[in-house]
């Protein structure tokens, strides 16, 4: 790529011009833009770790044990997989916290507020389905109480879980399930979500100085 | 005390300092911008090495040509025998020194061919090329014989299988 269609594609992303205010880091902080950096780094990762990953229940485990003692700097992909996962859970929260307290969920902002408030619930469940991954002990019974408790919501409950976590009794069939939220339908619907997200920043006034 | 008063633009520091260094290279900008790509570069080849040993690793089963000794002296002499975890066809002899192996894929493309006990001879499943016990070519498509592998000591309790 030439280095002025570079730099005419990141202007392009970029809007015209900022608001003097915003220029500042403690304004913001970053914190959306470092979720999307944590989310990068999970994608790269991940992607990585799926080649070592097996989804059944004999076999997840141990090939966890492999990734972390047998391939090269396996443990290293692994914990830069966690730790990026916890720091964009709580990356998210923060940047909640703040948009609340710029009240820039007030119009015209406030379809991307529920939008970021979607967001916010996928990757809590995209956080939990990667604990359940690992399928030890504590893996096996938090996928037992959270399908618990999600049979427990009304009307929808006994259809949701099954969707969600796969059959009643603990089976391949339920880790494979996990195993596609996990790598598949969650990820892409974060992205698509993610780019509304980012869109409508732009279209509703730039970061979110008072309006 | 006297001061010495450096122009902000003296040329003379471009030719002392960085005598060879190209034209851009002069303003702290353009030295931190430098710096910049080259730790980046830095990070990235090292970043790269570890993910493709990452990607890599495991993905070639390593063969184990050793067999022990005991296992070796309860061959049959009559036809060769298989040792799968050395992918290797063994042909005993008298003794270890007229004893050989085979690697077990054929020579044409790399089917994996068995003995046929009926006809005497190794065949391979995929295109029908023909061995004899000595590993010379019978009949096509493969027209290199067999490599011959040798059978060694390696320690009292085993033996090798190498080229040599």
């Amino acid at each position: 790529m030439r280095r002025d269609s570079l730099t005419a594609f990141l202007e392009h992303i970029h809007p015209r011009s900022v608001p003097e205010i915003s220029t500042r880091v403690s304004f913001t902080f970053c914190l959306g833009g470092l979720a999307t950096a944590m989310f990068l780094v999970e994608i790269l990762t991940g992607a990585l770790l799926m080649l070592y990953y097996f989804p059944s229940i004999p076999n997840a485990y141990p090939s966890i044990q492999r990734v972390m003692y047998f391939a090269p700097y396996g443990f290293v992909f692994r914990n830069i997989h966690y730790w990026a996962g916890q720091a964009m859970v709580i990356l998210v929260l923060v940047h909640m916290v703040r948009v609340f307290l710029t009240q820039s969920y007030l119009p015209p902002r406030q379809l991307n507020w529920v939008i970021g408030v979607i967001l916010l619930g996928l990757v809590f469940i995209e956080d939990f389905t990667g604990y359940l991954l690992v399928w030890d002990e504590r893996a096996h019974w938090a996928w037992t109480i959270a399908r618990n408790l999600t049979e427990k919501i009304p009307y929808v409950g006994d259809g949701f879980a099954s969707v969600l976590f796969g059959p009643l009794h603990v089976s391949d069939l339920c880790l494979i399930r996990v195993y596609a939220w996990h790598v598949l339908f969650l990820p892409a619907t974060l992205a698509f979500l993610m780019s509304i997200h980012y869109w409508k920043v732009r279209k509703d006034g730039g970061i979110s100085t008072p309006l | 005390m006297t001061r010495r008063i450096f122009p902000a633009h003296n040329t003379c520091y471009r030719k002392i300092v960085m005598p060879n260094a190209s034209p851009e290279f002069n303003t702290k900008r353009s030295f931190l911008k430098y710096l910049m790509v080259f730790v980046s570069g830095f990070i990235a080849f090292f970043s790269s090495w570890g993910i493709a040993r990452f990607v890599f690793s495991g993905t070639g089963q390593k063969v184990d040509r050793t067999i022990s000794k005991e296992l070796f002296q309860s061959i049959n002499r009559e036809k060769p025998y298989f040792i799968p975890q050395a992918e290797a066809w063994i042909i005993k002899g008298q003794n270890l020194s007229e004893s050989v192996a085979f690697d077990d894929r054929c020579t044409h493309l790399g089917c994996r061919y068995k003995w046929n006990q009926d006809k005497d001879l190794f065949e391979c499943p995929c295109h029908g090329s023909e061995f004899d016990i000595h590993g010379q070519v019978l009949r096509g498509p493969a027209t290199r014989h067999l490599p011959r592998l040798y059978l060694t000591e390696a320690s009292s309790q085993m033996l090798r299988i190498s080229e040599h």
